[in-house]
């Protein structure tokens, strides 16, 4: 059996990531031997702990010899500062679940106040143009890249393998690395079991008869919330029956948020939730939810969790049409393209299917089927081990 | 170096003759002009060729440091190109060992399978 030493987030961090780790590890238990690496092991949620070998990050170059593969997740959060900090040092195989790495490498380093090191990071990945880049930047002559230069360029020349949620990704890493081996596997999700919309009405002490619309995941400007609100506002003029649930914590550096929401006069019409712990309670909401909303733009070449639970769950979902989320069938979802026009296209899509609740029904049993067809772990888990084979007996 | 300071050097660099000013009344610009007299009798053909010595010098001064500090953004451009080099190579020969650790330990471990079986077989033989 392969024995692999396993390093990323892990619950109760608040980060997708963990959430991901936390619903992979059974599974890749099934086929390989495992060890998690993490900063405090006494922090990691028992359930994982109790189930898994959990060390120390630093005492991982000691027994390094005794792992097949080397598994790091890795991620543009703060999250995997010391993950990344030991991949430098011993590479392994890379889950690269953000095609953007930019703002994590610019927090560990001009962040920090190492201005040099961030000098470095752009140098590596961009030459001289990089270093001239960061100087303009340090003297306010020059904007922040942060979409358009991902600095993933080091992580994926330190792997042995990188592994990939997207063909989007896929195919923009090898533009750039075109030697890399890079991998495609959908993200794991276990099909949760489905849940009566008026139960969950219930026991959330939400009405029985509202039209419910929920987006759920970090309020962060990515998420597009502005333009839900706008949407959402239009929506309810119409029609005074409908509650908009926000699921997940508000990032401080998206704190116009809750200003916005007060002077869109739709405080009454808007729930909001805040943080929820644990995966039951937010497929609760989702269960509540006539339609979910999943904006992102711009996009950092992430897989959202959030889209692919909803889908999970049997719900209809409205997402951007750009990145991976462009990659989703069109029975399983909505689209909107960010061309200037998203409000007006997501109040239609919402008029549209507020009438309609034999299609939301029908898109949400398709999009279950998805996800159960394609994202079913046990699946996803072999393809780990197979694809640290192929790269171990060098098939790739 | 500093651009700022070889910029202001070369704006600078030629050293012009001034007009003599009083700032008397009524009786200043005749000063002035007795001055510049007085100047071009005594000390002007004595002044001017040092006033031009001194301006080659500074050119040659200026246009001397223009080329060093030409040379020396070369060799910082060079520099840093084998600085972003080595920092590339160091990435791919940290990501080769690491390739290497992973084959030598899946040799390690296909050796020791070997061993196993080979040990076995010289048992079943002292056996038979």
């Amino acid at each position: 059996m392969f024995k692999i030493a396993y390093f990323s987030p892990l619950p109760p961090q608040h980060t997708g990531i963990a959430d991901y780790s936390a619903e992979l590890l059974p599974y890749l238990a099934e086929e390989a031997e495992l060890t998690l690496f993490v900063s405090d092991p006494e922090a990691v949620a028992d359930e994982l702990r109790n189930c898994f070998p959990t060390y120390r990050l630093s005492e991982f170059p000691h027994v390094r010899w005794d792992y097949d593969m080397t598994l790091y997740h890795m991620g543009n959060s703060l999250f995997h500062r010391d993950i990344y900090a030991m991949l430098k040092q011993y590479p392994g195989l890379i889950v690269l679940h953000d095609y953007t790495l930019y703002h994590f490498i610019a927090c560990i380093t001009a962040g920090e106040g190492n201005f040099p090191a961030y000098v470095r990071e752009l140098t590596y990945a961009k030459g001289h143009d990089g270093m001239r880049r960061a100087y303009a930047i340090q003297r306010g002559e020059s904007a922040t890249p942060l979409f358009d230069w991902p600095l993933n360029e080091r992580v994926v020349d330190l792997s042995v393998g990188v592994l990939v949620h997207s063909n989007y990704v896929r195919q923009r890493l090898l533009a750039a690395h075109p030697k890399a081996l890079i991998r495609k596997v959908n993200q794991p999700i276990r099909l949760p079991s489905s849940r009566d919309q008026r139960t969950a009405r219930r026991e959330l002490r939400l009405p029985d008869d509202a039209f419910i619309v929920v987006t759920w995941g970090q309020v962060i400007q990515e998420k597009r919330l502005d333009l839900v609100l706008q949407a959402f506002a239009l929506f309810h003029q119409r029609h005074p029956d409908t509650l908009w649930i926000v699921v997940g914590e508000s990032l401080t550096e998206h704190a116009h948020w809750e200003e916005m929401v007060q002077k869109s006069g739709l405080s009454n019409d808007i729930q909001q939730v805040g943080y929820v712990e644990g995966l039951e309670a937010l497929y609760d909401y989702i269960a509540a939810s006539d339609v979910c909303i999943n904006l992102r733009h711009p996009t950092a070449g992430e897989t959202s969790a959030s889209a692919l639970r909803t889908m999970a769950m049997g719900r209809p979902v409205i997402v951007s049409d750009v990145g991976w989320y462009a990659e989703l069938p069109d029975d399983c979802c909505a689209r909107i393209a960010h061309d200037g026009s998203e409000v007006e296209q997501l109040s239609a899509i919402l008029e549209r299917w507020y009438g309609q609740e034999e299609t939301r029904l029908t898109i949400g049993r398709q999009a279950r089927l998805y996800i159960a067809r394609e994202c079913n772990p046990t699946c996803i888990a072999r393809e780990y081990i197979s694809f640290m084979e192929d790269i171990l007996l060098s098939k790739e | 170096m500093n651009k700022d300071l070889i910029a202001e050097l070369e704006t600078r660099r030629m050293i012009h003759e001034q007009p003599f000013h009083s700032d008397k009344p009524i009786i200043g610009p005749l000063i002035a002009r007795f001055r510049a007299a007085w100047n071009s009798i005594s000390t002007r053909w004595y002044v001017l060729p040092m006033l031009q010595q001194q301006n080659e010098f500074n050119v040659l001064l200026v246009s001397c440091l223009r080329q060093m500090e030409a040379a020396v953004e070369e060799r910082l451009s060079e520099m840093d190109e084998r600085l972003i080099d080595l920092d590339r190579d160091q990435t791919s020969l940290t990501r080769n060992v690491a390739e290497l650790t992973y084959q030598l330990v899946r040799m390690n471990r296909l050796l020791v399978a070997v061993e196993a079986q080979s040990q076995g077989r010289d048992t079943d033989v002292h056996e038979a």
